[in-house]
């Protein structure tokens, strides 16, 4: 009735009078309560004048008797959040409360109900509780005072959050505030199974944090604490104390910190001395940071001391010396000390590497040892790289400069050691010294080139020449000049000379140069000076009659697309590259394929399926990133060169004889195998990019799929077709192109010499369909699963549902513009795993492995955390497919079974008798990998519950012996790892 | 006195060295068919004495140079591996334990067939001779794995580390 206001509080009031003053407590327990139930719901209606009345008469039953307080608490939760409260009443009601209650003898809800209120009106009526002064906080910190339980922590940490944060009058009671929060530090919690509040231990953990870290007027009292649990032997009170010093860094200034740099300094030293666990380490090297960062920023006065100074020469003082001692334990965690300070700031990178940089420099040719000499670049390296953080290189101040010479000696001299380690750090320290500005001066420069040429080209060991390649690609865009005018020539010299060197070892060379060309180009201007001498020497290759033509052909295709990646993020370079290379490229191909060139040898390599396969990402690559404007202007001439055989655009355009590749000709069968460039260039466009014709080419295509003899040629028309379907506008025309396909497929599915070719088709075509969630998508599903079931095609039908859940390398993926729904794996999961079960029982025994084969194809591409929710469904199938003789579902059942082991331990402690006999079975499999996979799912039973497992561990240990015997070492390592792990099972000490 | 944190540590500040990388898997050994015999490299490496924890510091005998590939000897064929080890120190306390840790992980993770001899580099340790004694007698090997302290501490030193 109080709701619509047919009623008001006062009539309610009148009407419970009978039951608020009567004298059994417990019924007037009951009416205030009833009334506070009612201010609950309507305390919006209220008016200035009855809350005044109420607000009145609950203050004065807080005196009452304690079974009524629950009751009036409510009451005042309810009128404070009243907007209409007249000024002085919050500051009355909190009096009263502070007085007449003490909260702490409440129950936990009814002091959840304190802290409400107090949270409203600090939210509501910040002024008016601000000029009760301290004696507000004070209040609080009596009704806060031994709180224990985590819910009611959470919402009482936030109210002494916002009372610093809000600059509530604190007064003479910051300590009492501190204790009464930093009780709590370290939080020691962990949620009782099943908590419903879902609190986590790392929720009050932050919440208190923030308190502790909110002001500087803490330090005095937080920091020996912090020191305190600093060096206790709890690890997670160590890890708590480091991110809250860190945290409390970020406030505070060189006042708070003086007294206690000396004893920080000196825990942080010991822990990254002595720790064992990374996470410490990691958190001692920030808190350090952050401490040095927090003393750089601080003002100074003019007559105090700097600490900064006073700080990092303690810290100097305490490193330093290690650093000399590169094969001892401490010199590492020192170096890692300095590094942090250092990387604090401006200054204190300069003071640092003031003392440190040439006691290194020196140290380096002290000791002569390759090994010593790599541990000493490498903490000069951390130095380098601390200097990248500023940038350029001040002239005036920087030590690095000023050590130019002496630096840039002892990098050269661990590019010149033989010790492959050395010169590995030798070529980072080069890329980090390439991209300071200004640092190496123009004969520097020139003599890094050489080096980095020389590794390339002629280093034996491949990872000092990759990690050479690398150094190129990063420094080519800073210095293009350099590289393109000294680095392009000599690469291009070495590919044409012919010299006469043992066959084997030019062929490597060559290899070299085709690689340091693509490495090198990573700015436009050098991609133009690169790019014509990598077609040049395909062209080169491709007329020439040596035998390892198809090697030559691919490695070049493969600089091309390394280059093209490195372009496609550079509009003008990208355009430039398709520009050139993919003309070029059809040209190629075209020439080859004409029938005067198909009798003579040479020409004849670039139709090779292995050199094909290698241009398409070169076209595929080239093609993805263009702007649409661009590519429509070039598809407008790739497609009529493929259906009209219109030839002009092409740089060489005079062939003997017309193209026509999809034509009836005898002679075609070579230029239809360039359908794969056509497809690599068309399933790479944007997806508004429209396709010329694009109906009359689809029917070529599918024609082209279902007729043609040669695979390859088949094969790539079908996925041409898909990769088209894919992108194709839904509606009508795409409606009809599908039902053409059905049509054509299925009379070639049911017999005939073309069934393969018609299956190949059909999981093509599904593909595109299931990935953007056609329609049709689930009846072309259907055909395969029923193709399981024939004793010809069903192997291959099995195997093609790996092509279906996998991800395709050209076409129908992303990074082609494809449409894929991110989640279409799961979806024909949930859609088809199913119909596989169910065919499965009904099959016949010739084919029942088909099923389990496609089911399994099916989960190994499901992603992880979605297997392991949904398998225990399927796990008697999975158990059941262990025993097939197949090993590709042995595999790959083992496969799903082992993130199940890890990730679901319960489920699997139900099966554990049939896991163990049905594992160790497999540990003596004929094939390697099922003999692995088995060994490494013994292994993963370990994490099952012990007291499960114990039974097993003789028989286990047992049958693990013979493994140890494997004739194949990879098998004898899973086996040691197993074993041993069964052997500390249940064991002391594990 | 055993396990970290008794005492102060004995060597507090230790040569250490670079661990030797994975082992390359050629392609002979992806090769079904090919046998591949058991050698030197397989006992330090896949058998992981290499990876056994030091029992004072967070390192593995490798780290400190207790145990090297070339101290590891097997001879496939004769079914026999020798390896020696050797102590930080002349004076360490721990070598019976490392030796007892060596002992106990190549008895559990090789083929029965094998003979197994561990014992210290001659001329590393004080009390060389004891403890080769101790680690050759299979009866006090076999003792020492009942003590369930000594066992846990062993245990300790062949877990993975975390």
């Amino acid at each position: 009735g109080v709701k619509d206001g047919r009623w008001t509080v006062l009539q309610l009031v009148e009407a419970l009078g009978f039951c608020l003053e009567n004298t059994d407590p417990r019924t007037r327990g009951r009416g205030i309560q009833l009334l506070s139930q009612v201010l609950l719901q309507c305390y919006s209606l209220l008016q200035e004048k009855e809350v005044l009345h109420l607000v009145l008469f609950y203050e004065s039953r807080l005196q009452d008797h304690h079974l009524v307080i629950p009751s009036v608490l409510q009451g005042l939760q309810a009128l404070s959040m009243c907007e209409v409260l007249s000024p002085g009443l919050a500051v009355s009601v909190l009096k009263a409360i502070f007085q007449e209650v003490h909260v702490q003898s409440l129950m936990q809800l009814d002091r959840h109900t304190v802290y409400s209120i107090i949270t409203n009106f600090m939210s509501t009526r910040e002024e008016e509780l601000k000029g009760l002064g301290a004696d507000f906080t004070f209040g609080f910190i009596q009704v806060m005072d031994g709180e224990k339980d985590p819910r009611n922590l959470l919402v009482a940490f936030q109210i002494v959050r916002d009372l610093i944060a809000k600059d509530y009058a604190l007064g003479p009671f910051v300590e009492e505030l501190f204790e009464v929060t930093s009780c709590y530090f370290p939080v020691d919690f962990t949620p009782p199974p099943n908590d419903p509040h879902g609190i986590q231990r790392e929720d009050l953990i932050l919440s208190l944090r923030a308190i502790l870290a909110s002001t500087p007027q803490f330090a005095e009292f937080l920091l020996p604490l912090l020191i305190e649990k600093l060096d206790s032997e709890l690890q997670s009170a160590k890890l708590d104390s480091l991110q809250t010093l860190t945290a409390c860094c970020a406030i505070y200034g060189q006042k708070e910190l003086q007294e206690f740099l000396p004893s920080l300094w000196s825990s942080l030293r010991r822990e990254v001395f002595q720790t064992a666990s990374e996470k410490i380490e990691t958190e001692c090297l920030a808190a350090l940071h952050a401490l040095s960062a927090c003393l750089s920023r601080s003002v100074l006065s003019s007559d105090s001391e700097d600490l900064l100074d006073s700080f990092l020469s303690s810290i100097l003082q305490d490193c330093r010396h290690h650093l000399c001692e590169p094969d001892m334990k401490l010199v590492w965690p020192s170096a890692k000390l300095l590094q942090a300070a250092a990387g604090a700031s401006l200054r204190t990178y300069h003071c640092i590497t003031r003392s440190v940089l040439p006691l290194l420099l020196e140290q380096y040719t002290k000791h002569t040892q390759s090994s010593q000499r790599r541990t000493i670049l490498e903490m000069l390296l951390g130095f380098l790289e601390l200097q990248q953080k500023w940038g350029h290189v001040e002239e005036d101040e920087s030590t690095l400069l000023s050590l130019q010479a002496p630096v840039c000696s002892v990098v050269f001299s661990a590019l010149t050691d033989p010790s492959v380690q050395l010169q590995l750090v030798g070529i980072k320290a080069l890329t980090v010294l390439g991209s300071l500005q200004g640092f190496l001066s123009s004969s520097d420069l020139e003599l890094v080139v050489d080096h980095l040429i020389r590794f390339t080209l002629h280093e034996e060991d491949s990872q000092s020449s990759e990690a050479a390649m690398e150094a190129v690609g990063s420094l080519a865009p800073t210095y293009p000049k350099v590289f393109s005018g000294r680095m392009v020539p000599r690469l291009e010299e070495e590919l044409q000379s012919e010299r006469e060197e043992s066959h084997h070892n030019h062929g490597s060379l060559r290899q070299r140069c085709l690689q340091a060309l693509a490495a090198v180009s990573t700015h436009t201007s050098i991609v133009r000076e690169t790019v014509p001498v990598l077609l040049q020497h395909l062209q080169k290759v491709q007329k020439g009659t040596e035998a390892r033509n198809t090697q030559d052909m691919v490695s070049v295709c493969q600089s091309l697309h390394r280059v093209a990646l490195q372009c496609q993020q550079d509009e003008e370079g990208c355009w430039y590259f398709h520009q050139t290379v993919v003309p070029c490229l059809l040209a190629m191909a075209v020439q080859a394929a004409m029938p005067e060139s198909t009798h003579t040898l040479p020409g004849k390599a670039l139709l090779e399926e292995e050199v094909l396969a290698a241009m398409i990402p070169v076209i595929s690559a080239a093609t993805t990133h263009l702007r649409p404007e661009l590519a429509a202007q070039s598809v407008s001439h790739v497609v009529p060169l493929f259906l009209d055989g219109e030839v002009s655009f092409l740089p060489q355009n005079n062939f003997p004889c017309s193209f026509q590749p999809f034509g009836d000709g005898e002679c075609v069968e070579a230029q239809r195998r360039l359908v794969a460039l056509l497809m690599a260039f068309i399933c790479s466009l944007p997806r508004d990019v429209a396709i010329p014709q694009q109906e009359w080419l689809l029917q070529e295509l599918l024609a082209l799929s279902c007729s043609c003899n040669c695979p390859f040629t088949a094969t790539t028309a079908a996925k041409c077709f898909a990769g088209l379907v894919n992108k194709h506008p839904a509606g009508q025309q795409l409606n009809e192109i599908l039902q053409l396909a059905v049509n054509r497929m299925e009379p070639s599915l049911a017999e005939g010499p073309r069934r393969m070719q018609a299956l190949t088709l059909l999981l093509w075509v599904t593909k595109a369909l299931v990935l953007r969630y056609h329609p049709l998508s689930s009846c072309l599903t259907d055909k395969l699963l029923g193709l399981l079931g024939d004793t010809e095609l069903g192997p291959a039908a099995a195997d093609g549902f790996s092509l279906l859940m996998a991800e395709s390398p050209d076409v129908l993926h992303k990074g082609c513009h494809a449409d894929v729904r991110i989640m279409f794996r799961q979806r024909f999961f949930t859609d088809n795993v199913p119909k596989l079960v169910q065919g499965f029982h009904g099959a016949g025994p010739d084919v029942k492995a088909n099923y389990l084969k496609a089911l399994s194809h099916v989960l190994n591409h499901l992603p992880k955390p979605v297997l392991v929710t949904e398998l225990p469904t399927l796990l008697s199938l999975l158990l059941e497919a262990l025993s097939c003789s197949d090993r590709v579902v042995q595999l790959s059942t083992l496969s799903c079974l082992h993130p199940l082991l890890l990730e679901a331990p319960q489920i699997m402690s139900l099966h554990v008798d049939t896991l163990v006999t049905k594992f160790l079975n497999l540990t003596s499999s004929p094939t390697m990998a099922v003999r692995i996979a088995a060994l490494r799912c013994a292994h993963a039973l370990t994490s099952l519950p012990t007291t499960v497992l114990l039974p097993y561990k003789g028989r286990v240990i047992r049958a693990l012996a013979k493994p140890l015997d494997d004739k194949k070492r990879l098998v004898r390592k899973e086996a040691v790892a197993a074993r041993g792990e069964w052997f500390l099972l249940g064991s002391p000490g594990r | 006195m055993v396990g970290p944190g008794a005492a102060p540590l004995e060597n507090a500040n230790p040569l250490i060295y670079r661990r030797s990388g994975e082992r390359p898997v050629t392609a002979r050994e992806e090769d079904d068919e090919l046998h591949d015999a058991i050698d030197d490299r397989e006992i330090f490496d896949a058998h992981l004495i290499r990876s056994i924890n030091d029992p004072e510091h967070p390192l593995t005998l490798e780290e400190l140079n207790v145990v090297e590939q070339v101290r590891v000897k097997v001879n496939d064929a004769e079914s026999t591996v020798s390896v020696e080890f050797t102590p930080t120190i002349p004076h360490c306390s721990m070598a019976t334990l490392i030796g007892l840790s060596i002992k106990v992980k190549l008895l559990r993770s090789l083929p029965e067939r094998f003979k197994l001899d561990v014992h210290i580099t001659p001329g590393t340790h004080a009390s060389e001779h004891a403890v080769n004694k101790q680690l050759a007698d299979k009866e006090r090997v076999a003792a020492a794995l009942e003590n369930s302290h000594l066992l846990e501490v062993v245990n300790q030193c062949l877990s993975a580390r975390s």
